[in-house]
């Protein structure tokens, strides 16, 4: 192997040790990035093998925050309870978005009359989906001098892979969305809804897309919060929104799953995509999968609103 | 500290029990850990996996690190980790005597 070769594999093997958390990799990171390199003997790593790693990191990064929130000052757990809320909710807007799409014209396959229960539903996770996010937006507003002072001061360079890498790939995802809009113009519903292959193998690439966006500007954001000097009191406004943000995102997880038992009680069919007047199972992968996501969401961000509440107490 | 109180001590497989058992012959870095840990119980360790039990084992005081050689550091098992592991491998003998004598091996404690 040529000398770009070798630094090339050096950089594999650095790059996977970036899972871990900063404080580990201080202590341990030579030494793993060494084993690696012995384990490869210059080959690249294989899937597997980084999946191995990476789940290894992310396990140590969880032990990192429990550690932290057990041995923290009354801030450092309120700070770390509302950065884990943050990211729970990045997780329950994307099983939001799944949740809008498989609702799409549900109205449309009952009469009017026996929709009330569904409409409320939906509409409940509408306005509490916008009543969230203005929370987010609230406390991002609230972080925002305090990030732009760090930034200005010398903070960009350590938060800049962190920065740059969500921002391409929002453009990336951005020209997707615009590519898949103009497809999705030419096809009529059915064709959109499973009829057309290779659009819904191009919708689900997109959704992973957005998925993966989602997730790196969640960790952006975790980066930059974890940085910035907030004040005592800046902080236990932070505790409070995110404390509020989960109660939200139950509120959400309760009103889809109202959704569906209304839907799986006067429209069935329409979950299960099958002819009207049918009685099909309501249970489907797609909305086990989207209840499924939205409940882990919310007990995470259960467990990192309590880690404020009790910091909030003792501040 | 004994065996009962150490996650990762009481089955045969776990990768603290294995790095112990390997430390328990001299100092080792990662790579030779694996190497041996492959060689004596037929399980390979993977990177990820072996750090992690290293960091719990490090901070529990059961091994510590030596000087670096280069960037690869040998680890050493402690007094309090020799224990540890004399406890954890005379349970697990008490279970494999049993077995052995139920099965008729030969080599099992009677009883």
């Amino acid at each position: 192997m040529g000398g770009a070769g070798v630094r090339s594999g050096r950089r594999a093997c650095t790059d996977l040790v970036r899972w871990y958390p900063p404080e580990w990799r201080v202590r341990y990171g030579d030494e793993l990035v060494a084993l690696i390199e012995d384990e490869l003997e210059g080959a690249r790593p294989s899937v597997a093998f980084r999946v191995s790693v990476a789940s290894a990191g992310l396990h140590e990064r969880v032990r990192a925050l429990r550690r932290a929130g057990r041995q923290g000052t009354p801030e450092v757990r309120i700070r770390s309870g509302a950065l884990i809320v943050l990211g729970a909710w990045v997780a329950l807007v994307f099983g939001g978005a799944a949740f809008a799409k498989a609702a799409e014209h549900f109205s449309h396959a009952q009469p009017a009359a026996a929709q009330s229960l569904s409409r409320s539903a939906y509409l409940a996770v509408a306005l509490l989906a916008v009543a969230g996010a203005a929370l987010v937006v609230l406390g991002a507003s609230v972080a925002l001098p305090a990030t732009v002072r760090f930034l200005a001061g010398g903070g960009w360079p350590s938060v800049r892979r962190r920065l740059l890498v969500p921002l391409a790939w929002s453009a990336v995802t951005a020209v997707a969305t615009i590519g898949l809009a103009r497809w999705a113009h030419h096809l009529d519903l059915r064709q959109r809804n499973g009829a057309d292959l290779a659009y819904c193998a191009a919708f689900l690439g997109w959704a992973l897309f957005l998925a993966v966006l989602l997730g790196l500007w969640a960790a952006a954001a975790v980066a930059v919060g974890r940085r910035i000097d907030l004040t005592p009191r800046l902080i236990r406004v932070e505790g409070v929104l995110a404390v509020l943000l989960s109660a939200v995102m139950g509120m959400v997880t309760v009103a889809v799953g109202l959704w569906w038992v209304a839907m799986a009680h006067g429209a069935p069919w329409f979950l299960a995509g099958t002819r009207p007047g049918t009685r099909p199972s309501p249970v489907t992968v797609q909305l086990v999968l989207i209840e499924g996501l939205l409940a882990v969401a919310t007990a995470v961000a259960g467990r990192g609103s309590w880690r404020a509440v009790t910091g909030l107490r003792r501040a | 500290m004994t065996a009962d109180d150490t996650p990762g001590l009481r089955r045969p497989n776990d990768p603290p029990l294995l790095i112990l058992t390997s430390l328990a012959s001299g100092p080792k870095h990662g790579h030779a850990l694996v190497k041996d840990i492959e060689d004596f119980a037929g399980v390979r360790i993977g990177p990820g996996a072996l750090y992690g039990a290293i960091s719990r084992l490090d901070e529990r005081g059961l091994i510590e690190a030596l000087e670096a050689d280069d960037r690869r550091r040998p680890y050493r098992i402690t007094a309090t980790g020799s224990t540890a592991l004399a406890d954890a491998v005379t349970e697990l003998r008490k279970v494999a005597d049993v077995g052995a004598t139920r099965l008729g091996l030969g080599w099992g404690v009677p009883g």
